[in-house]
């Protein structure tokens, strides 16, 4: 089943989180290629490099996920960046590395006093349910779509922004949930 | 219609996941107050005991005044130690200002010393303790085995000793005024469900309210 109320709202919340997370590694770089190097799976002179197309193509599904008619690439370059990102993780959790900075947590993560965020399998879970908003943006509409009405618009911007909040609200949570283990 | 349908079950669907998030935040509550549980003043036992009486004494102040230690009277009566070198307790005199403002219904605060006394009166006037009664004697500390400063004794109206503990901070300060609004010798005690002692300590507690 789709609907343009949820291919639109969860397309554009994709994107906010999406955009929002490759701003915060943009304008801490360095952070985000060390973060990048500590998950020890790329050889050292290509993490750099890694850090910055990574950020590209996080950017780059972002801004598609916005276009009229580019929506699907977005949301299959949108898989594509979380599949990575989320394969990094499980390597690192599979393997016992957990006390690494996931380079992940979004604004939440460089809050006031907050330290290294650390991986755990919730992070997992939270990029599975990113992966799931892209679904509506992939899925082809069954038939002819439904016409936009004016109550749409009101359903659009709700479930976009408590989206986008739920998102952060989830990160906020991980991390002090994190803190909790390590208290 | 559809868009009214659609708007609903996107509703439930955003209702579900904060009712999960509150879910989640009511746990990490929980776990928080588990691992920060109170921590109350440390108590060490020497000294009279936490339900005996306490010393007598009657000295002379800083400025003349006769002060009494321990006996009978209309108000609770907290024995502050400390000395002018203590870094800690110089960290505390706002608190114990504070502290005996707010408190002034049931406490008078005596603060307690030994040493040299022009020391301590410099001290006393340049630290605004004026409100303060403030003892220098060696005997007061040895009865009741001072070893460490900042420490505090709490009696109450009838000159019982009602808890004590070293402090620093103003937690550990108004653990004192807990313990003795529980009835019991110390936070850490009540903390430890040292139930029969607590049903006690209720029954005096209660007394004294009553006299």
């Amino acid at each position: 089943m789709n609907d343009p109320v949820l291919f639109y709202g969860a397309s554009a919340a994709l994107s906010c989180v999406l955009l929002l997370g490759a701003l915060e590694k943009v304008k801490d770089m360095a952070a985000f290629s060390a973060a990048v190097s500590a998950y020890q799976i790329l050889p050292s002179g290509v993490s750099g490099a890694f850090a910055h197309v990574y950020v590209l193509a996080e950017m780059a599904a972002g801004v598609l996920l916005l276009m009229p008619g580019w929506q699907a690439a977005g949301a299959a370059l949108a898989l594509l960046v979380l599949a990575v990102a989320t394969a990094g993780l499980v390597y690192n959790l599979a393997r016992g590395h957990r006390d690494i900075d996931c380079g992940c947590g979004g604004p939440a993560s460089r809050g006031a006093g907050a330290s290294r965020t650390g991986l755990s399998w919730w992070l997992v879970l939270r990029n599975g349910g990113l992966a799931l908003w892209a679904l509506p943006a992939l899925s082809v509409f069954a038939g002819h779509a439904r016409a936009l009405q004016w109550a749409d618009a009101a359903a659009v911007f709700g479930l976009t922004t408590t989206a986008v909040a739920l998102y952060f609200t989830a990160n906020h949570l991980l991390a002090s949930h994190l803190k909790l283990r390590n208290l | 219609m559809d868009a009214l349908i659609i708007s609903n079950f996107l509703l439930w669907g955003v209702v579900l996941c904060l009712v999960l998030v509150i879910l989640a935040l009511s746990r990490q509550i929980g776990v928080l107050y588990e691992r920060v549980a109170p921590m109350g003043a440390l108590t060490m036992d020497k000294g009279p005991a936490v339900g005996d009486a306490a010393p007598r004494f009657e000295l002379p102040d800083l400025l003349g005044r006769r002060i009494t230690i321990g006996e009978r009277g209309q108000h609770s009566q907290l024995l502050f130690f400390l000395s002018p070198t203590c870094p800690v307790c110089k960290k505390l005199l706002p608190i114990l200002k504070s502290v005996a403002s707010t408190e002034s219904a049931w406490l008078r605060i005596v603060l307690a010393s030994d040493g040299e006394m022009p020391e301590h009166l410099a001290f006393y006037k340049q630290a605004g303790l004026e409100r303060f009664p403030y003892l220098l004697s060696t005997e007061l500390g040895m009865k009741f085995q001072i070893s460490k400063l900042p420490y505090a004794v709490l009696m109450d109206e009838t000159g019982t000793l009602r808890a004590k503990g070293l402090i620093n901070s103003r937690e550990q300060l108004e653990s004192l005024f807990t313990a003795k609004e529980l009835g019991v010798a110390s936070v850490q005690d009540f903390l430890a469900g040292n139930m029969d002692e607590t049903r006690v300590s209720r029954k005096e507690s209660s007394n004294a309210l009553a006299g």
